[in-house]
This record gives C-alpha cells, sequence and structure tokens, in this order.
C-alpha cells in the first residue's frame, strides 16, 4: 500500500498540469486544485514515511508499477529508502506551504501553476527513481517547467539568466545519458569491448571518466562549488518568492551522489574522495568568506546554502558513517530551512524594515525571522546543528590537511551570521503596506515548515535514528564497515 | 522517575516555560510575573532538593539521549557544589526581572528573554556532557544577543549594537570552542567530562577558554560598557551567566587537569593580576558613581583566574567563591550605584555592602583573599609580595570609594539606566536579604565543600 502511496504521491501533481493546461479552470478554483492536489501527494508521502516508523521498519519501499522495457533487462521502478522518502516529505511541504505565501501569484497565472506542479512531479520522481535513466527521465522533465516558472516573473536580465540557467541543466542532462549509456547497466558490458583495444595498457575508458561525468552532472545540478554561480541565479528575481520551489533544485544533484554514484562507481568513489573533501573543504571556507561579505539577505541565504552543500559533499565523501549520516541530516534540513528563510524573506519584502524598537507589536514576523536565522545559522535548535556537527566529527577522527578550513571557517559563519540577526531583511525598496505582522495566509506558509524544524531540532531523534539505520544500511553495502 | 528527578526537570523547565507563554497584559509588570514566578518556583524546588543534595551530600541527575548511536546525551546533574551556586544566582536573577520595569524599551520582551538566559545558565553549569555544554553556550549567544539588543534603544543604540556583537561572538566561539575540545578529549569515550591523564593540547584549549570565560580588561571593555549602559536587569543576567561559565571552566580545572603544570598556571596567575590591575585602575578614574562601583565586579572576574593560578586541590575554592559573589555584587552595586540615602533601610544596605565588600570576616571577599592568601604564602616570597600588593590596593579602592560617594562634596552623579523607584519591591530590604543569605551560603559551602 506505501508503494501505491508513493506512486500517487509522486503523479498527483502532474493532475495539475493537465487541468490547467486545459483551461476551462483557473484562477482560485486553478488554485484551490493545485493546493489540494499537493495535499494529497503530501498525505501519500506521510504515509509512505510512516512505512519507516511502524510495523517492520523496511530498508526500501518499492512501488508496484515498473517499467520493464527493452533492452533494460532490470526492472525500472520507483522506490524509497528513509533518506528519499524523507526528502519527499519535505519538498512536498515546502510546496504546500508555498501555495499560500503565493497566492495572488498562483491565482494570476495558470503557466505558473501548471510549472511549479510539473517541477514538483519531477523532483518527487527523481528522489525516489530507482535506476539513473529513469532519474535522467524525471531530470530532463523538470527543465522546462522550471524555465516556464522562473522566466514567467523575468525581466530585462533576469530572463538572460534564466536562459543561461537551463542551458546547464541540459548539459548536465547530457552528461547524466552519457553515464546511463555507457557506464550502467544493459550497456556497460556491450559498450566497454568497443573501447577495448587489445595490447592497450590502460582501459581506454576507465570509470574514473564516467565518475566525473556523473560529479560534473551532480554539481552542476546542486549548484555545487565551484559551479556555484549557476545556483546563485535563483536569488535575482524581482521578488524572492519564485525562489522558493526553486531552490530544491539542488536536491536533484545530491540524489545522483547518494543513490547512484556508490552503486555505479564504489571504486571510484573510494578513489578519488580524500581529493573531493580537500575541495569542498576549501569550498567551505571560501563560502564562508562570501557569508561574511555578504551585505544582502538575498547574499547570506545563497552563501549559506552554498556552505551547506559543502557540508553535505563533505560528510558524503567522507565516507564514513558520522559523516554520511551528517550529511543526510543536513540535506533534509537544507531542504527545509532555506525555503522557510525564503518564505520570510518574502514576507520581509512586502513590507518596510521592522523598526527595532517596536518590534514586540509584530511579534508572529519577528519571531518568524529570528526563527529563520537561526535555524539557518545552524544554532543548537534546529536539526542542521547535528548534522555539522556529525560531519565535522567525522573529519575529526581522521584529520588531514583540509580540517583546518573547516575548522576555521565555522566561527566565521558564527560572526557573519550576526549581519542576519538584525532585523533588517527587506532590502528591496518597500512599496506599499508600511510595518504590519504577518497575515493569516503567512502564517499558514510559515507554521508548519517553522514547527517542523523546531520540533526535529527539540527531539532529533525522530529524524536521525531511523537516518542513521539507512545510513548504515548503504555504507554497508559500498563494503564499508560501520 | 524520583521525587528529586522531577523536581530537578521542574527545576530546568519553568523558566523555559516563562519565556515562552505568551504574559497576559495584567502579568507584565508588579511582584508577580511569569519570570518572577519561574525564580520563585526554581528556589523552592532547589530548597526542596536540599535535602538530598546537601544533607546526605547526594547527587541528583536527570538523563536524555539526543541521537542513539553517538554518546550524544544530555545529562543534568545537581551536586552541593553547583547547589549553592545556583540557589544564589536565582535569587539575582529574581532581582533582575524586579529591576526590569515594563515601561522600558521592550520591557516585557527583556523580561522574557531574561527567563530564557536563566533557563540556559542553570543548564550550562549542570551539565556533565562536553558537547551539550557547548550547544547551551551557543544558545545563551543568541539569547544574549537578542535580550542587549532589544533592551537598548535611542542614543545608546550603537553602545547596544556593539556589546550585543561581542556578547555573542564571545560565547558562540566558546561553545564551538568546548565542542572541539569535548570531541578531541573526550570524544573516544561518552563525550562526559573526566580526567584526562597526562599533559595534552586539550590543556592549552582549556586555558585558552577559561580565560576568554572570564571578560577581563583591558581586553574585554564591553563588559565595563555594558555594566555602564545597560538596563540594571540585563546587565545582573549578564553577571550571573558568566559566573556560571567561569565556575564551569574553573570546575573543570579540578575535574579534567588536576596535573597542569605550574607554568601553565602561572600564565593564568599573571592574567587575572593584571586584569584586577586595570579594574582599579578603571575605579580610580571614575566619573560617575555606577562606573566607579561598577569596577568591583571585573576585579572580582579577575580574581577568579587568581584563584585559579595559585590552586593546588582539586576544588578550587576561592574561585568558587568569586563566582558565588560576583551575581550578588553586581546586583548590590547596581543598586547601590542608584540608591537615594533617604531611609534607615537604604542606609543599613549601604552599611552592610561596605562590610561586604571589605571584606569583614566570615564574608564571601574574606575567604576569596584568606584562600588565595593562604596559597600564596606557601608558593614563596614573589606570591606572597604580589597578593599583599593587590589586597593592599583593593583595600584603597574602597576607602576611596567611600570617600568620594558619602564625604566629598563634588559627589560623582548616579548614572541608573533605569527607573530603579518603580521597582514592586523595596530592593534595599531585598539586597539585605541577599547579603544575609550569601554570607549563610558561603558558611555553609565552607563547611561542606
Amino acid at each position: 500500500m506505501r508503494g501505491w502511496a508513493g506512486l500517487i504521491g509522486v503523479f498527483v501533481p502532474f493532475l495539475v498540469l493537465l487541468i490547467a493546461s486545459w483551461g476551462p479552470i483557473r484562477g482560485r478554483a486553478l488554485w484551490m486544485f493545485s493546493l489540494f492536489a499537493n495535499l494529497v501527494s503530501w498525505l501519500c508521502f506521510v504515509l509512505l514515511a510512516s512505512g519507516f516508523y511502524l510495523g517492520s521498519r523496511p530498508g526500501l519501499i518499492t512501488s508496484p508499477f515498473s517499467m520493464r522495457a527493452s533492452p533494460w533487462s532490470v526492472d525500472l521502478f520507483l522506490s524509497w529508502d528513509y533518506q528519499s522518502a524523507i526528502l519527499s516529505l519535505a519538498v512536498s511541504s515546502v510546496v504546500v506551504c508555498f501555495h499560500f505565501l503565493a497566492r495572488n501569484t498562483l491565482e494570476g497565472s495558470r503557466a505558473s501553476v501548471a510549472g511549479l506542479c510539473s517541477f514538483l512531479g519531477c523532483l518527487l520522481g527523481a528522489l525516489g527513481a530507482g535506476h539513473l535513466f529513469l532519474f535522467s527521465i524525471f531530470f530532463a522533465g523538470s527543465l522546462v517547467p522550471r524555465f516556464v516558472f522562473a522566466g514567467v516573473d523575468g525581466r530585462d536580465r533576469t530572463i538572460e539568466a534564466i536562459k543561461e540557467t537551463a542551458f546547464l541543466g541540459i548539459v548536465a542532462l547530457f552528461s547524466l545519458l552519457a553515464v546511463v549509456l555507457i557506464f550502467s547497466d544493459p550497456f556497460k558490458a556491450s559498450l566497454a569491448e568497443w573501447f577495448h583495444l587489445s595490447g592497450a595498457r590502460y582501459e581506454v575508458l576507465p570509470g574514473a571518466i564516467g565518475f566525473s561525468l556523473l560529479l560534473f552532472a551532480a554539481a552542476i545540478s546542486a549548484g555545487l562549488f565551484p559551479f556555484h554561480g549557476n545556483a546563485r541565479k535563483n536569488y535575482e528575481f524581482e521578488t524572492m518568492e519564485r525562489a522558493v520551489p526553486l531552490v530544491l533544485q539542488s536536491l536533484f544533484g545530491f540524489a545522483i551522489l547518494f543513490r547512484f554514484s556508490v552503486g555505479l562507481f564504489s571504486a571510484e568513489l573510494k578513489l578519488f574522495s580524500p581529493y573531493l573533501i580537500g575541495l569542498f573543504s576549501v569550498g567551505f571556507a571560501y563560502c564562508a568568506v562570501g557569508f561574511l561579505g555578504s551585505k544582502r539577505a538575498r547574499d547570506r541565504i545563497f552563501w549559506l546554502q552554498q556552505v551547506m552543500n559543502c557540508l553535505v559533499a563533505i560528510g558524503f565523501f567522507s565516507l564514513s558513517r558520522k559523516g554520511w549520516h551528517g550529511a543526510a541530516v543536513l540535506l533534509f534540513f537544507q531542504a527545509l530551512a532555506v525555503p522557510f528563510y525564503l518564505i520570510v524573506l518574502s514576507c520581509h519584502e512586502r513590507r518596510e524594515n521592522l523598526p527595532m524598537n517596536r518590534i514586540a507589536e509584530f511579534p508572529l514576523l519577528s519571531l518568524s525571522t529570528a526563527a529563520a536565522v537561526l535555524f539557518t545559522l545552524f544554532l543548537p535548535i534546529s536539526v542542521g546543528f547535528y548534522g555539522v556537527l556529525l560531519v565535522v566529527w567525522s573529519l575529526v577522527a581522521e584529520p588531514s590537511w583540509h580540517l583546518p578550513f573547516v575548522i576555521a571557517s565555522l566561527p566565521i559563519i558564527a560572526l557573519a551570521g550576526m549581519g542576519s540577526m538584525f532585523f533588517f531583511m527587506g532590502e528591496r525598496e518597500t512599496q506599499g503596506v508600511g510595518s504590519r505582522d504577518l497575515t493569516f495566509e503567512e502564517v499558514l506558509a510559515i507554521l508548519p515548515i517553522g514547527a517542523l524544524l523546531l520540533l526535529l531540532g527539540l527531539l532529533p531523534r525522530i529524524l536521525m535514528d531511523p537516518m542513521g539505520a539507512s545510513v548504515s544500511a548503504l555504507l554497508k553495502g559500498l563494503g564499508i564497515s560501520v | 522517575m524520583s521525587l528529586d528527578q522531577v523536581l530537578l526537570m521542574v527545576y530546568v523547565a519553568a523558566p523555559f516555560f516563562a519565556a515562552v507563554v505568551p504574559w497576559p497584559s495584567a502579568l507584565r509588570g508588579g511582584l508577580v510575573t511569569f519570570g518572577s514566578a519561574a525564580s520563585i518556583i526554581r528556589v523552592l524546588a532547589l530548597v526542596l532538593l536540599s535535602g538530598t543534595v546537601i544533607s546526605q551530600l547526594g547527587r541528583v541527575s536527570v538523563s536524555g539521549t539526543l541521537v542513539n548511536g553517538y554518546p550524544l546525551q544530555i545529562i543534568l546533574s545537581l551536586d552541593a557544589y553547583r547547589y549553592g551556586f545556583l540557589i544564589t544566582a536565582e535569587l539575582c536573577f529574581l532581582l533582575a526581572h524586579w529591576m526590569s520595569p515594563p515601561a522600558a524599551t521592550n520591557g516585557t520582551l527583556v523580561r522574557m528573554l531574561i527567563s530564557l538566559v536563566q533557563g540556559f545558565c542553570a543548564l550550562v553549569l549542570i551539565s556533565d556532557n562536553s558537547v551539550v555544554t557547548g550547544a547551551l553556550q551557543i544558545l545563551s549567544a543568541a539569547s544574549f544577543f537578542y535580550l542587549v539588543r532589544f533592551s537598548i534603544g535611542g542614543d545608546k543604540e550603537e553602545v547596544g549594537i556593539s556589546i550585543s556583537r561581542r556578547i555573542y561572538a564571545l560565547y558562540f566561539i566558546l561553545g564551538l570552542t568546548m565542542m572541539a575540545w569535548g570531541i578531541l578529549e573526550f570524544g573516544h569515550k561518552d563525550l562526559l567530562f573526566s580526567k584526562v591523564s597526562g599533559s595534552s593540547p586539550g590543556a592549552v584549549v582549556w586555558l585558552a577558554m577559561l580565560f576568554f570565560a572570564v571578560p577581563i580588561p583591558p581586553w574585554s571593555r564591553w563588559f565595563a560598557q555594558a555594566v555602564e549602559n545597560l538596563p540594571e536587569g540585563v546587565t545582573i543576567a549578564i553577571a550571573v551567566f558568566m559566573a556560571a561559565v567561569a565556575l564551569k571552566f574553573a570546575n573543570l580545572f579540578g575535574l579534567v587537569y588536576p596535573e597542569l603544570k605550574g607554568n601553565q598556571k602561572l600564565i593564568l596567575y599573571v592574567l587575572g593580576l593584571v586584569g584586577c590591575a586595570f579594574s582599579l585602575g578603571g575605579l580610580f578614574a571614575a566619573k560617575t558613581r555606577r562606573k566607579l562601583l561598577g569596577s568591583l565586579p571585573g576585579f572580582f572576574l579577575s580574581l577568579i583566574l587568581v584563584a585559579v593560578g595559585v590552586s593546588k586541590s582539586s576544588l578550587v575554592i576561592s574561585a568558587y567563591f568569586a563566582c558565588l559573589f560576583l551575581p550578588a555584587l553586581t546586583a548590590l552595586v547596581l543598586y547601590a550605584s542608584a540608591l537615594k540615602f533617604n531611609g534607615p533601610i537604604q542606609k543599613a544596605f549601604v552599611g552592610m555592602m561596605i562590610a561586604m565588600v571589605i571584606g569583614l570576616p566570615g564574608t564571601p571577599v574574606y575567604l576569596i583573599f584568606s584562600g588565595i592568601g593562604a596559597r600564596a604564602l606557601d608558593m614563596g616570597v614573589a606570591y606572597s609580595l604580589m597578593f599583599l600588593l593587590m589586597w593592599f590596593f583593593y583595600f584603597g579602592a574602597n576607602v576611596y570609594s567611600c570617600r568620594r560617594i558619602f564625604m566629598d562634596r563634588n559627589q560623582p552623579e548616579a548614572g541608573a539606566v533605569s527607573d530603579l523607584e518603580a521597582g514592586p519591591v523595596s530592593f534595599a530590604g531585598y539586597g539585605i536579604f541577599l547579603m544575609i543569605f550569601l554570607v549563610l551560603v558561603t558558611q555553609l559551602a565552607w563547611r561542606v565543600l
């Protein structure tokens, strides 16, 4: 039953795409239908995730529908481990909340509703994809709706940025397809013969190339250092509203790493991981300094997301239980905390800056602002704190030259974080409403994510215990003792 | 769960409850607010726990697992050593609540945040897990940032921003360092504070943490600025927290590094003496009564380093008394700096305070100096001479203060920040009670520890 729930959860958002394309339903009715469909999807993922808490706690929940097609001898199916199920739930929650934040925008543009829901469907499908080919289909499917959703609001220079991002997405897709067609089953065996030169001293097409292509695709789609300039475009919109679902794009990249790199290139992963930890440690320090130098709230959250990305990558390439556990927790945390911050930032951009001496007159906005900032700074009231702790701890166990970069960057982030703590978020010229507290719809957009983050911060076991078991199982599959 | 554990849980949870529950407008000023009620509940809980902790010299502990698979556990334990400090600290926090007028800038918010730091203050002291203690310091850093930031406005806003930045940076970095140190020293076991054999790089990290946990002049001017500019309630909260953190680090000396090298202790001793000298220098140069009296907490903070620097046994009793005395002293001098000597209670208050500060036998100051003096005599002529000089200057500074406040024609201005006359209690009467209580606790601790 839970497999069905996952399957329905993935494909229900596409129903909204069909309805929006059809035409007669529009405006408030379309918004309500979209909200309903996304709530159904969310409920499906709640049911799916509950499977990891109740009963026999399965390691993998597989959908009943599989696509067995020639030349693939294996079943192409959707399957969820705990990590992907909980990430799907987080993504779904963000999109439901986004409906309340952007009701006016969505009611006024069918293209936006269609783009949002199909992007969500593709992301959910990619998170559950059990084979790289299936992942590539969903990834390819996400490019157009993403372009549409971002481009509807594009103005002047912004539209150029969106084009560039879409182009890079296509490049990542080609990399993925190359890996699918050369390095994964069933082509791997047959095509390897093509490149095998008799009498050659070296393998002509080593796995290192495939691993590099996969890594490249992951880095581009996650906006990962040193390809972070791509992700920067999400923060150049007229308003921050549209950036909320688009920042979830990074999950595509990390899904590639966590789900496929281990199975396809385990030897290369072990071989190159020390160098990659070094790269991302330097990247971590670079992003921390970028965060320190940021003057605007948009820049700060961008660099914070990059900091999280680098930490996830460091944890992943540490190939240790602590590192993977921390990285998985941070990835989930990122999927909630960054959109949460952006939702709060959107609310700020609709108002004048909060006057410090009258802060108590706007309790909801003040509280949500403080919460958003403190969560993203990895304070111990957020589950992100435990993620960072485990990632850094995994490095301390085997100190190397890159450890000082990580250690020195942590205080920099703490100090830079002070710039975000002064409640002055809305740097944009305000056209309108002056100072006022959150509206009911804004509360509906903020409260669920904020409450979930706080709950998980206070009771991290809820998330971290099953995630630890899932991570241990994955590492055992890789032949790494835990 | 035993009754003692329930009481400990009530003690821990009360201020957090007061901090997160919206305060009805009828309970925002006056004698009973959610914050002051939480303080009273905590005092009562501690009194009820005294049977186990003091009479039987036992320990009350509660623990909970944060994440399975790693030694990430919250372990809170209360013993006689911590008990004495905490009960005094609670009475100071009660005063802090009462000294924060609701009509001040963001008055209710400030009181709620005082409750929050009150909760963290006790947790930092009674937590036994190094990573959890570090995490609590980080949370305290953020709480203090907002507490300071919200409590000050108008002309002094820039000073407020500066202090809030510094206090946040200090405790955040201390918390981070504590976690890193904990992982390095105890990561292979259970992350609980325990004795480390031999000398290790961790000892140097601990020395640095102790030094930074005690904001002594001339490096930590922000504390002098805080005493001078922040509302009285907020300053008391900062002083109590600083004393708790300093006590935590001083306590770790006996627990983790009882065999610290002589030259490492000498560094602490010298730094402490420098801090004492600068504090007393600030007192002589002060223009206002608040600045003049406000130099004394800095002096006692520096004495913590001096006490650890000359210590021998695992229990640094002089540092303990200094930490015990510091919050109450800060509260007393803040009130004394704003006091008008127009009634018998006020006059009695001032008389008792002078007796306390000068260090009559039986008072905490007497015990602090006698402890340090005895060790200085043991350690040789140089230490004895330095101690004599320090004590002489301290005594001279007190005489100078009394002359400036009571005898000079051009008396220094008061320099109060809040309207203390609008307070819901007679602060002079409460101050007298606090001093008597402090002497009792000190005497009890002297015998029990």
